[in-house]
């Protein structure tokens, strides 16, 4: 049995809290506040128990941002599908979280995808093409629980293939 | 005595002290959570991640986490590592506990961040949109001495979606009135703009002055004053919401109820009313129970999503609005979380008294259970008191 952390990264309001909660819900997890502005959701998968970090997003204050994402085995990168400024910040996003810990896993959500959108294939490609460390790109949806399983899953997968 | 003294020491200070190993297995702590032999990981998960740093430290250096929270109160952490006598190498986490007041200070912080985020994300491109669309506001025109029109600006144009030749040649008063005033403003204009709505202006008047002296034309910068019509606005919304917890209250509640109606689609309301409310109003005063109903709100409003929404309907009964379309069996998951939200979170009043509370709750949904506005909320009390009744036996 082994714990590690990851992240969730993204602009204010584009569902990381939402995400956490379809994904953690359906099974015995627990959640604590950390401190201001930060929360920890524990789940178990397999052998393997997952502290997920979720920032809220008015604390991505950098110099307060960037200590949170210290330990961190991987990243999901959090957009809304509706919001085009939340897409553009994605590469910032990637950008700070490999000046903390370089070549991290990412996955990205792309979140709210229940909702009508006008994103192409070529955007999704781009955004896959962002980094190589960039394991999926995904439409998501909170709401209904579209990919929500699929993308922590994969950075799970991802992370324990690592660390065994 | 050593024992003693550094109990004083900890107990005068607020603070606490762990002691693990490099399994980090708990040796020593005199913090009452904690016991002898547990994984420090099990308390404080932020450690998570964090192993290999604090295997790595060495005597002078230490790793500082500040503002953690913990069992209701905001601790600033240190680890350290220091040798034992046996040369083995151990680790102590010392918990210095933040004052009482240090939940307002967090909130304080936490506005802070808010607003230096909103400035960081404001780049330049915005900040140039955003004075474009102060200049839109700022409609020029000339005109003659009988007060024709002789030249316009774009945000004239915009404003009134007109071409340029619909409005040279016309005259001022056209397009813009005097507003009456008592106080006989004569510079208080108002327009309608495109869409038929009135929009006041002050209008400042620079006259045009040739060689001699001599006025020939004058120039009009009008400025949109409609924001001062905000006031009329706050005012609106001082009616509709709770001046105690800040929230929505229950004449915006039967507001958005009958707007929701209107688009005949299934949702949900939860009312939640707190046990015993009246016995805590007594035993420990009405300024007591005014902060747990703040700090009700505040929960509350950290337990939603985005989407949903919180009101306080009167005394301490509150309700949550979901989003339409949400999952009821959804709903009933969040809804589970609350007794041990409120478990967990008790209202620490002061030094003497920690309010501890639970809450009943009631989950209704539209059009299944009720459907008048005007018969929602006596229903939801009957059904909650009824369902306070059949718990207590």
């Amino acid at each position: 049995m082994f714990s590690y952390k990851i992240v969730l990264i993204g602009n204010f309001g584009v569902g990381k809290t939402s995400l956490i909660r379809r994904f953690v819900e359906n099974s015995f997890s627990e959640e604590y506040l950390s401190t201001i502005g930060v929360s920890i959701s524990k789940k178990t998968i397999d052998n393997a128990t997952i502290m997920i970090w979720d920032i809220e997003g008015h604390t991505e204050f950098k110099p307060i941002y960037k200590q949170y994402l210290l330990g961190a085995k991987g990243f999901i990168i959090v957009a809304d599908l509706l919001r085009e400024e939340s897409i553009e910040a994605i590469q910032n996003h990637i950008k700070l979280s490999h000046e903390v810990v370089q070549d991290a896993p990412i996955c990205i959500a792309l979140n709210k995808s229940d909702m009508p959108h006008t994103l192409d294939d070529d955007k999704l490609s781009s955004i896959q093409n962002l980094s190589e460390s960039v394991l999926k790109v995904l439409k998501t949806s909170a709401k209904n629980g579209d990919a929500v399983e699929e993308l922590f899953l994969t950075l799970n997968e991802a992370i324990c293939k690592q660390l065994s | 005595m050593q024992t003693t003294l550094l109990e004083l020491l900890c107990q005068k200070n607020a603070l606490s002290y762990i002691i693990f190993d490099c399994n980090f297995s708990v040796l020593e702590t005199n913090h009452k959570n904690l016991h002898q032999g547990l994984d420090i990981r099990e308390y404080l998960w932020e450690i998570v991640g964090l192993e290999d740093e604090i295997l790595a430290l060495h005597n002078k250096k230490s790793i500082e986490m500040p503002m953690v929270l913990r069992d209701g109160f905001y601790y600033d952490l240190e680890i350290i590592s220091f040798q034992e006598h046996t040369d083995k190498t151990l680790f102590m986490i010392t918990m210095q506990q933040k004052s009482k007041y240090s939940q307002e200070y967090a909130d304080a912080l936490q506005k802070i961040n808010k607003k230096t985020l909103i400035y960081e994300l404001s780049d330049e491109k915005k900040q140039n949109n955003s004075y474009q669309e102060i200049n839109k506001h700022l409609i020029t025109f000339h005109v003659d001495l009988d007060g024709h029109i002789t030249m316009v600006n774009e945000a004239a144009l915009h404003f009134f979606n007109l071409e340029r030749q619909e409005m040279l040649t016309k005259h001022f008063s056209t397009f813009f009135q005097p507003q009456k005033s008592q106080l006989n403003t004569t510079n208080i204009f108002v327009a309608k703009n495109s869409s038929g709505e009135d929009i006041f202006f002050y209008a400042d008047i620079i006259p045009l002055a040739d060689k001699n002296a001599k006025v020939f034309e004058n120039i009009i910068v009008a400025q949109d004053i409609t924001h001062l019509k905000k006031i009329k606005n706050e005012l609106e919304y001082a009616q509709e919401h709770d001046a105690l917890t800040g929230l929505a209250n229950k004449h915006h509640f039967l507001k958005i109820y009958d707007t929701k109606i209107k688009e005949n689609k299934e949702f949900f309301i939860c009312f939640i009313d707190i046990d015993g409310f009246h016995t805590i109003n007594e035993e420990y005063g009405s300024h007591a129970a005014d902060m747990l109903l703040k700090h009700l709100s505040s929960l509350l409003l950290a337990f939603i999503e985005s989407g949903d929404m919180v009101m306080r309907l009167h005394a301490d009964t509150f309700a949550i609005i979901f989003e339409t379309g949400k999952n009821k069996e959804y709903i009933e998951i969040l809804l589970q979380k609350l007794p041990k939200l409120f478990r967990e979170n008790p209202l620490y009043y002061n030094d003497e008294d920690t309010i501890r509370f639970s809450c009943t709750n009631l989950l209704l949904g539209y059009p299944h259970d009720v459907q008048e506005s005007k018969k929602v909320v006596q229903l939801a009390q009957k059904l909650l008191q009824r369902k306070k009744i059949d718990l207590s036996r």
